[in-house]
């Protein structure tokens, strides 16, 4: 029998800073309720000018192992998927393994924007379930808001900083664990979401104009895309493993928008409570937002063991997939 | 008025390209669709775009405009068809608060 890959504890970290809409005085007051009502954010954390991304994925990271009672020396591997690293090299995931005292793991990023979370699950299942890891941590830390441009009101109120992870053990003789993934891209789309500089494409000694060292979206394109990937994602998943929508417990959705995740509800039939929110606390966190969200859920009790839940992202790339996971 | 306005409106639009992905930016002509279902901005674009606006108008003509009032956030009225109704649409605003001021 295929050993299986099981959740074994989660954790999260947000940093300290509150920022509430009414906290973002560089825009009109008569805007500020519009925050709200088109995406569903009230609040969102910062990090402080002093922290990078590998601080707040020790953090979520050292929780994570804590609360599974594991030596940081059992890890095998360590996967942070980040759009936002310290550097753009070496991968932030070597910092993170070294402060988390993880020297036997090895350790590597991936870079998926917002669906990194799903696309980091489904490899380190693979290592796992081919043997060549038996513990392996995935962690997903972002800090949106030092590539955000202040003065965009299109963006700037909508992202936070943050960070989730996963730890997943191989287990033999159990029906627990992730069930299936499914990995989406389509990089004709590549423009939609972007940082422009900062590159090789645009190094900043080459720099053409200055607003190009902050995060853009093609806002339109994008919201569409979500719903219309997200949805069929999950109709996906739930054929190709004969699972029923009404078995699953909870729809973890990245947190992009919440009139996206009531339309993807919507158009599947599913009761909307299905899907928790944490992007009104905390903004769209990009990768670590479902790794957020499913720490909540744990740390609430609001999860049980046997329970089926289903992640799902979309963003940059373009890019989305899911995971089916019986805890 | 009228051109001052618009040279107000062209300089926000080359400012504000600079904030877009190179295929989404607007061309500096009258016929720029900008909101509206064939718009190239989506609803919060449109926004900044439209406070952008109402600060190039305060720093190049000097005149305070709110283009952001409640009956645009309502959406009972719709100038942003494109460039040239938009332009209309301010000047309808400032030659409504000269009367209002002289009155």
């Amino acid at each position: 029998m295929i050993n299986k890959t099981v959740v074994i504890s989660t954790g999260s970290f947000l940093p300290e800073n509150t920022l509430s809409n009414s906290d973002l005085i560089q825009f009109p007051p008569s805007i500020i309720p519009l925050i709200a009502k088109k995406t569903g954010v009230n609040f969102r954390k910062f990090a402080d000018d002093s922290q990078c991304t590998s601080d707040l994925a020790i953090i979520a990271a050292s929780r994570c192992l804590t609360k599974a009672g594991i030596d940081p020396l059992e890890l095998d591997a360590l996967i942070l998927a980040t759009s936002s690293p310290d550097r753009i090299q070496p991968a932030t995931a070597t910092r993170v393994q070294n402060r988390i005292g993880a020297t036997r793991a090895f350790a590597f990023d991936i870079n998926s924007v917002c669906s990194g979370g799903i696309f980091s699950l489904n490899l380190a299942d693979s290592l796992i379930k081919s043997n060549f890891c038996k513990n392996v941590l995935v962690v997903a830390a972002e800090i949106y808001s030092k590539y955000l441009n202040p003065s965009d009101f299109s963006t700037y109120p909508y992202f936070g900083d943050g960070a989730g992870a996963v730890l997943l053990s191989s287990k033999p003789n159990t029906d627990r664990g992730i069930i299936h993934s499914i990995l989406r891209t389509d990089g004709s789309r590549s423009d939609a979401i972007q940082i422009p500089a900062g590159g090789t494409m645009q190094p900043y000694q080459k720099l053409k104009n200055p607003k190009d060292i902050y995060f853009k979206m093609i806002g339109k394109e994008i919201f569409d895309f979500a719903i219309d990937k997200g949805t069929e994602v999950i109709r996906e998943i739930l054929q190709e493993t004969g699972v029923s929508k009404d078995d699953i417990k909870y729809v973890i959705s990245h947190q992009a928008n919440i009139n996206i995740i009531k339309e993807i509800a919507f158009r599947l039939e599913i009761n909307p409570n299905k899907f928790p929110i944490t992007l009104d606390k905390y903004g769209n966190t990009a990768a670590a937002s479902i790794f957020i969200t499913l720490d909540e859920l744990f740390s609430c009790n609001s999860i049980d063991k046997g329970d089926l839940i289903l992640l799902v992202a979309f963003g940059g790339g373009l890019s989305w997939g899911a995971n089916l996971i019986k805890i | 008025m009228y051109t001052r306005i618009k040279e107000a409106v062209f300089k926000t639009i080359e400012d504000f390209n600079q904030q877009l992905v190179d295929s989404e930016r607007l061309e500096q002509s009258m016929e720029t669709v900008i909101g509206g279902k064939d718009g190239k901005l989506d609803s919060l674009q449109l926004l900044n775009f439209l406070f952008d606006i109402e600060n190039s108008i305060l720093n190049e003509i000097g005149i305070k405009v709110e283009i952001l009032n409640e009956e645009i956030l309502a959406q009972k009225v719709y100038p942003f068809e494109n460039i040239s109704t938009l332009i209309d649409y301010i000047q309808v605003i400032l030659n409504s608060n000269n009367i209002n001021k002289t009155t």
